[in-house]
Order: structure tokens, then C-alpha cells, then sequence
């Protein structure tokens, strides 16, 4: 067991350390942005500096503290504050080398606040890129743009909390852990093979989007969202347009107001495991009241609890209703409600 | 001759969802004891110095300074009952003394009628603890001491013993008088004993479910109710709600509050003004964290949630809520919500978020993001501890009276001030003020003592007179800062260093600064 313990803990604080021939950088509040910034004793002040000093492959570890706008004037780019690319980028944050992007005390005590413009906070362009783990994340207040975009393929982002703002991955095989987001309009598996695992959504407009409500997304590996918890949001859980595999597993889709998972035309999506209750209360559900899961195609949504152990029902239970001829594929239902554990963040 | 401890667990009786009842017994029937050696009889000078009666998951014990009785004895019980809390899910107490004279039976209780005291259960009983009703999940809260220097003074005097009776778990106060039990009488003044009577009444949990329904006897696990404040209706002190993940608030988002299954609106004529009252001395957490369970007033009402009753526990860590939509405060809990324990969420968008008036309270592992003001504190007693105030307009500010302390909190990123402080009594330790518009610690009206913090980039909308303020003080009254860290290895100074500024008539005493950050770690919260 201990050495159990020992090979985990080694593995814990290698995610932080950087590899063999890559460098840290550090940023601190304390920090001065400069063109050779980023040691220990010489930290940058902004993770924009950050990124510009670092090489392929290095990782910058940023402090505790404030990012963006720092004087509040509306003007980025001044002495150490973030978004020296704003006016091409539209974001705060261009992350577009292949570069980790680590707070050092988790997003409790990291915050990058983001105005209305630029309209992004993070933008990661670089493929491999990542920002945030578990614990290790930021907090990106905003008033509703986004948060995050993912655009590369294959970029990670993880502990984050999100207020008032949205994530959106692009890239192909892109993937958005362990990060919470309160407002906004939740999140979105833009990419092929894009991943949600253990997220939460709450009072978002729609907490969680595989493909985006757009025609014309390529088609290719499953958009997937697992383990995660979508609570008193417009809608929980969707598939709006023709997309592909789309999955859903292991998910709480809990009290949202107009329906809990909405699939529009998609003919690829599959729902198991999932508790689906206290949704479609709103005078605007969709298609009626107290729909749990709504369907405009013909979708399989097994082992599921519906808020009674006898499957969908009238309240407190939710229905399932299919739309236009189309059938819910129930069986079997899951008597007892799937719980959803999300994991601890910092 | 060591204690005699006699634990005997009686039959647990079933519960449903009325009234609580008595399910479990300890019984500790110990000989008084003084000077650790038991004596035959009662010391003719009255003194006795300690009782002490030992369970492996508590104790019980009298004791005194030495000297007489009948002149300056202070005689005070104190329990212990950490183990027991754990163990029996003890959340309340209440003392009861009985005494038993040594003319011979038949027992009385003491200050029964004729004493002025119109029934027995007013005459007994007593707000043992500090933290009377649940605080006692909590292990540092556990202990508990009452002074009973008046009612056992002139029972020793006389050569009588007595029994404290400690009931656990309930409300005794018009209760039934289930908790009397005999002193032996072959020991009435013979062999002076404390007897304690330790009786749990089975603590119930009530459950709420997005998937429940409300009625007047919802809260079973197999018939939650849907709402909240249904539950906190339907439960007693010391009675647990566990609320499930999802939405509670104006479900059907029509703006109004109070349809089948909804918050209500306590509202404006004498009401709470509030979504959800908590007026009883209940512990109310979620069943999945914050994360997943949202109490959202929806801007509807002036406060989300209410505190009002000592001895609330609201949340704990990774059991809490997400709180949102009170135009005027998320929680608000009044200067009633004595001994509150409120921890565990995440406050977002609120006017304040979080409002705490009560003495003794315990507010930790709370997130306030985004709200005008993120905590306002008052009271005496106050531990603050583990939490992180950012982006609100102003951080945290708190004006205790006595014995308060702000611990391993951070303000980061607020419009104005991170810690506004501005009490007579307080002590801010392992801190981080960073990257707030204004100062990133005020003083105000009294002096404080502050270390180990971080105080860096703060005061950078350059507001005002004082540019660079990691700490601005503007009290008469010398302030303290050790051991902290400014930004730099040198201490206050210039950018990218925070500075100490004095107003006029303020002094502020800068010692043993740290040269570097000081790790201020906040706990995981779900």
C-alpha cells in the first residue's frame, strides 16, 4: 500500500515537474515582464510573457494571484498585464506553442479576469498544448464570452472554474477535466473525438453541447461527455445538429429548466447511465413540460434512472419524449439513481 | 479507587418521521472524587477540587479552585464528549441536576416549585454548551462547560449529592422528564457521587430530492421532500436535512416563488425576506457538493437564505452549495445564528455573499466570486478560515468585537479592498492579499494584528492618495504586521514590492518580514 502511495504521489508531482530538456517558467504577482523573465528569482508578471519567453515543451508555473487588466482602464498590453495580442487574437491569453500553462496554488487563488472584450480569456491555438490540471487550474471570471477555446488538436484543459463565462473545445481529441463552470453558456465538444470528463454546469444556458448548433461539423470519433453534472441550467445536456457518434455515460443531469438532454436530428447518439430528474419545469420545456430527455431522432437511453425506480414517468419522475414518430429506447432502466462523484478541486 | 464507569446502551427505537425519541442510553455512575481519592462522605469544608469521570469517548468532571464552597467556588461542569459526538451523532445538550438531600428520599428536583421556578424543566435545565445544537459533528466543538456554582453550592452545603444529567441530541426544554434517574440511596451522604446521565435521542435525517415532493411528511429517504424549506419545516433542532444535487429555487422560472415543489418567499411584511428560513437548529449539507447542488434566488428576493436559530450548520466541506441570486446577500445570518457553522460553498453573484452577525461562528472552505461584497463579519468568537474572496468589489470585512481570527483566507483580484478590518479584536494570520484595486489589507477604527501574509500587487487602480498599498491603515490605533511577505526579499517598498502606508495619526509596526511567499494552502472542495 505504501508503495502504492509513494508511486502515486511521484506520479502527482511529476505532472507538475517539467520533462527531461524542457524548462519552467515562472510567473509571479511579484513578477517584471521582460524578455529574459521567467526564473525563479526573475519571474514574468503576465502568462502572455510566459508564453512568449518559453520553448517547445516547457511548462510555466504561475502564482497566485491576478491576471488581465491590471490598471481596470480597458486597455491591454500595458506593463505586465495580459492580451499584448488582443487586437489580433480577440483573447487575453495566446497560448500558441506547445507549452503547459500551471497555477501553482489551483484556481481558488488565481483568477484571470475577463472582460466583454477581448471576447476570449484562454485561446490555445498550439496542438499538445495544455492549461490547468486538477488543482492546478484558474479561475476565469467574465461576462460572457469565453473562457476557453481550445482550438488545436489534442489540448488538455483541467481544473478551472469558469463564472459567467464558456469553454469550447475545437480541436480535434481535445479534452476538459475536473472544471466547473457557474453561468455562461456551459460547454461545448466542438472537435471530433472532444472529451468532457467530470465537469459540472450550473445556471448556464446550455451546460453541455456535443457538436455546436451548426450543420456541416466533420463527422469522425465520438464527442464524449462522462462523469459529469449538469444542475439548474436552461438546458442539461444537448446534441443540436447532425454530428456523428455522440455519447453520453455516467452523467447527472439534475433540475434544468426547459429539458435535461435535448437531441436534435443527430442519428449517432447514445445515452446510458445517466440520473435525469427534477427537469423540464420551465414554462418554456421542451417539447412539454417534464421532459427528461427530448429526442428528435431515434436514441437509446438505457440503464438510466428517471427520478423513480419504474423508468420516466409523471412528476417527480421525468418523461422521455420523443419527437415527431421517434422512439427512446429505455431498457432496461436503472432503479436507483447513478450517482456522480465529481472530484475535490482546488 | 478508580472511577466506576458503567456504559450501558439501551435499545434503539425505531423512527420515523415524527417526533425524535430517546434511542440510546450512557449511563456514567462514578464516585465523587477529590483529590483523585474517593471520600465517604462529603468534606466538611465544602471543597472539593475535581470529579472526574472518564469514558473512553468522554468525560465528565466538577471542579473547583480549592477553596470553600459556600465562599468564592466557581463549580463547573465540563464534557468532553468528542468521542461521543463521533460515535452517537450527538448534535445538542442539555444539563439537568438533580439533587438528592441526605434527609432521605424521596429525591427532588433541585429549584423544583416552592424555588420560584415554575416547572422542573425550567428550573433544570441549562444551556450547557457553547456551541449548543450542531456543533457537535465537529470534533473542536465538542466540549462543553456550564457554571453551576449557585445550584450545587448550597446542595454540597448540605451535605446532599447530586446527579447531572446531560441530554444529548434533543430539545429538553418541555420535554418529557424521561431523563431522571436516582442517585442510589444507600450513597446519599454517605459516599457523595456524580452520576451522568448521558442520553442520546436519535438524531434524524431528512432528505430532499429534485426528485421528491412536498408535504407534511415528506423527508423520509424514500419520500423526500423537493424543497428545502419543506424539510427545515418538517424537521426539529438537531435533526439533519441531506440535500440532493440539482436546482431548488423558482423551478419553473416564471419569477415567482412558492408553486408546488418551489422556495417560498418569506416575504417583506415581517418576513425573512428571504427564499429558504433556517429557524431551528438543524444541519443542512448537500449530498454532492457545491458543485452539483444550486439554491438560486433568481434575484427574486432580498436574501437567498436566512439564518436566524443558534447552532446551525449550513454545509460542510464538499457538502455545501452554490448560492446565488440574492439581490441583497446570498446567506444572511442574523446575530440569533449563534454557534453557526456555514462552510463548504461556492457564493456567486450575489449583492453580499455572505452576511454572518452571530457570535462563535465557524466559517470555512466557502469560494465568494463575484459578488459586491464577498463576506461581511461581525461578532465575537469568530473563526474564519480556509476561504477565498475574488473578484468581488470588495473582499472580506469583518469588525469582531473579541477573540476573532481571519486564518488561511485569500482576497484576490476584488475592485476595492481584499480585507476591510475594522474590530477592536482582530487577529489575521497566513493570508494573501494580492492583486486587489485598493489596499490589499485596511485597518479601520482599531488596531490589528497581522502575519504572515502576502501582500503584493495590490492597489493597482492607483485610487486615492495611497498608491501601493499592500497594507493601508487608517486607524489611530497601532497595528501589527510580522512575518510576511511584500513582494519582495527587501520588505515593503516600490513596485513590484506592496507598501505599508500610514495615515496621518496611524502606525503601523513592520516586523520580521518573510523574503518569500508565504504558502497559504486552501482545502479541495467539491
Amino acid at each position: 500500500m505504501r508503495a502504492l502511495r509513494t508511486l502515486a504521489i511521484g506520479l502527482a508531482s511529476g505532472l507538475l515537474a517539467a520533462s527531461a530538456g524542457a524548462a519552467k517558467l515562472h510567473v509571479e504577482n511579484h513578477g517584471i515582464d521582460g524578455p529574459s523573465c521567467g526564473t525563479a528569482q526573475a519571474p514574468c508578471r503576465s502568462i502572455s510573457r510566459g508564453v512568449a519567453n518559453a520553448a517547445e515543451g516547457d511548462t510555466i508555473l504561475v502564482g497566485p494571484g491576478f491576471y488581465g487588466d491590471l490598471d481596470g482602464d480597458g486597455a491591454f498590453g500595458e506593463v505586465g498585464e495580459e492580451g499584448p495580442a488582443a487586437a489580433s487574437c480577440d483573447c487575453l491569453v495566446l497560448v500558441d506553442k506547445r507549452v503547459r500553462v500551471l497555477s501553482t496554488a489551483g484556481g481558488a487563488a488565481t483568477l484571470l479576469l475577463h472582460p466583454s472584450t477581448p471576447l476570449r480569456a484562454f485561446r490555445l491555438t498550439a496542438g499538445g498544448s495544455r492549461v490547468g490540471l486538477r488543482n492546478h487550474g484558474f479561475s476565469i471570471v467574465g461576462s460572457g464570452g469565453t473562457g476557453l477555446l481550445l482550438e488545436g488538436d489534442g489540448i488538455e484543459a483541467a481544473g478551472h472554474w469558469l463564472v459567467r463565462d464558456t469553454v469550447v473545445a475545437n480541436g480535434a481529441d481535445t479534452g476538459v477535466s475536473d472544471s466547473r463552470v457557474f453561468g455562461g453558456e456551459g460547454f461545448f465538444a466542438v472537435g471530433t473525438g472532444a472529451r468532457l470528463l467530470g465537469n459540472a454546469a450550473a445556471l448556464a444556458e446550455q451546460g453541455f453541447t456535443l457538436g455546436l448548433n451548426d450543420a456541416g461539423l466533420p463527422k469522425g470519433a465520438a464527442r464524449r461527455l462522462e462523469r459529469s453534472v449538469a444542475v439548474g441550467n436552461l438546458v442539461g445536456a444537448a446534441v443540436d445538429s447532425d454530428v456523428g457518434p455522440t455519447v453520453f455515460e455516467r452523467c447527472a443531469v439534475i433540475g434544468n429548466a426547459l429539458a435535461g438532454v435535448y437531441v436534435n436530428v443527430n442519428e449517432g447518439t447514445t445515452a446510458s447511465r445517466l440520473s435525469i430528474y427534477g427537469n423540464g419545469g420551465g414554462s418554456m420545456a421542451i417539447p412539454a413540460p417534464n421532459c427528461g430527455v427530448a429526442a428528435a431522432t431515434d436514441l437509446p437511453a438505457t440503464r438510466s434512472f428517471w427520478g423513480s425506480p419504474g423508468g420516466p414517468g409523471p412528476d417527480p419522475a421525468d418523461a422521455a419524449c420523443p419527437i415527431d414518430g421517434h422512439s427512446i429506447d429505455l431498457l432496461p432502466v436503472a432503479p436507483k439513481e447513478i450517482r456522480v462523484r465529481l472530484r475535490p478541486l482546488r | 479507587m478508580g472511577p466506576c464507569v458503567r456504559i450501558a446502551v439501551g435499545v434503539a427505537l425505531a423512527l420515523g418521521v415524527g417526533r425524535s425519541a430517546p434511542a440510546a442510553t450512557l449511563e456514567i455512575d462514578a464516585p465523587l472524587v477529590f483529590d483523585g481519592v474517593a471520600r465517604d462522605a462529603a468534606p466538611a469544608d465544602g471543597t472539593f477540587d475535581s470529579v472526574a469521570t472518564d469514558l473512553d469517548s468522554g468525560t465528565a468532571r466538577i471542579q473547583n479552585d480549592g477553596t470553600p464552597a459556600e465562599t468564592e467556588d466557581r463549580i463547573v461542569l465540563e464534557f468532553d464528549l468528542r468521542g461521543l459526538a463521533a460515535d452517537l451523532g450527538v448534535v445538542s445538550a442539555t444539563l439537568l441536576l438533580e439533587e438528592a438531600v441526605d434527609d432521605g428520599p424521596p429525591l427532588e428536583l433541585y429549584g423544583a416549585e416552592g424555588d420560584g421556578i415554575a416547572s422542573a424543566s425550567d428550573a433544570q435545565t441549562g444551556s450547557l454548551v457553547s456551541g449548543p445544537s450542531g456543533s457537535f459533528g465537529d470534533a473542536a466543538a465538542s466540549t462543553a462547560s456550564v457554571d453551576v456554582t449557585d445550584r450545587v453550592r448550597p446542595l454540597h452545603a448540605a451535605g446532599a449529592s447530586f446527579a447531572a444529567f446531560v441530554i444529548l441530541g434533543g430539545d429538553v426544554a418541555g420535554g418529557d422528564p424521561v431523563h431522571h434517574y436516582q442517585v442510589a440511596s444507600a450513597e446519599v451522604g454517605t459516599a457523595p457521587r456524580l452520576r451522568v446521565v448521558l442520553e442520546k435521542l436519535r438524531k434524524r435525517v431528512l432528505s430532499v430530492s429534485n426528485h421528491g415532493a412536498d408535504s407534511p411528511a415528506c423527508g423520509a429517504k424514500g419520500t423526500p421532500c423537493r424543497s428545502i424549506s419543506r424539510a427545515i419545516r418538517n424537521a426539529q433542532p438537531g435533526d439533519e436535512i441531506l440535500v440532493g444535487p440539482g436546482y431548488y429555487g423558482d423551478l419553473d422560472r416564471d419569477g415567482s416563488l412558492g408553486e408546488p415543489g418551489e422556495e417560498p418567499f418569506e416575504g417583506n411584511s415581517g418576513g425573512c425576506q428571504c427564499m429558504i428560513h433556517v429557524d431551528k437548529a438543524v444541519a443542512i449539507r448537500s449530498r454532492d457538493g457545491a458543485a452539483a447542488t444550486v439554491i438560486d434566488g433568481g434575484g427574486l428576493v432580498m436574501n437567498a437564505v436566512v439564518i436566524d436559530a443558534p447552532g446551525v450548520e449550513l454545509g460542510r466541506r464538499n457538502a455545501g452549495f452554490a448560492i446565488t441570486g440574492g439581490s441583497g446577500t446570498g446567506v444572511a445570518a442574523g446575530v440569533s445564528a449563534t454557534d453557526l457553522s456555514l462552510a463548504g460553498h461556492v457564493v456567486v453573484g450575489n449583492g453580499i455573499g455572505v452576511s454572518v452577525s452571530g457570535d462563535r461562528g465557524r466559517i470555512s472552505d466557502n469560494r465568494v466570486i463575484g459578488n459586491t461584497l464577498g463576506m461581511q463579519l461581525f461578532g465575537t468568537g469568530t473563526l474564519v478560515e480556509g476561504n477565498a474572496a475574488l473578484a468581488n468589489e470588495i473582499g472580506l470585512f469583518a469588525t469582531g468585537q473579541a477573540d476573532f481570527t481571519l486564518r488561511r483566507n485569500v482576497a484576490i483580484g476584488n475592485a476595492g479592498v481584499g480585507f476591510f478590518l475594522a474590530g477592536p479584536a482582530l487577529r489575521l494570520e497566513e493570508c494573501s492579499a494580492i492583486g486587489n484595486g485598493e489596499a490589499g489589507i485596511l485597518v479601520d477604527q482599531a488596531g490589528v494584528e497581522i502575519e504572515r501574509c502576502n501582500l503584493v500587487g495590490n492597489s493597482r487602480l492607483a485610487i486615492g492618495t495611497h498608491p501601493n498599498c499592500g497594507l493601508l491603515n487608517v486607524s489611530t490605533h497601532p497595528s501589527r504586521i510580522a512575518g510576511t511577505f511584500f513582494g519582495g526579499a527587501a520588505g515593503p517598498g516600490d513596485d513590484p514590492a506592496d507598501g505599508v502606508c500610514d495615515e496621518s495619526g496611524s502606525i503601523t509596526a513592520v516586523e520580521g518580514m518573510s523574503p518569500k511567499p508565504i504558502a497559504v494552502r486552501l482545502r479541495t472542495l467539491r
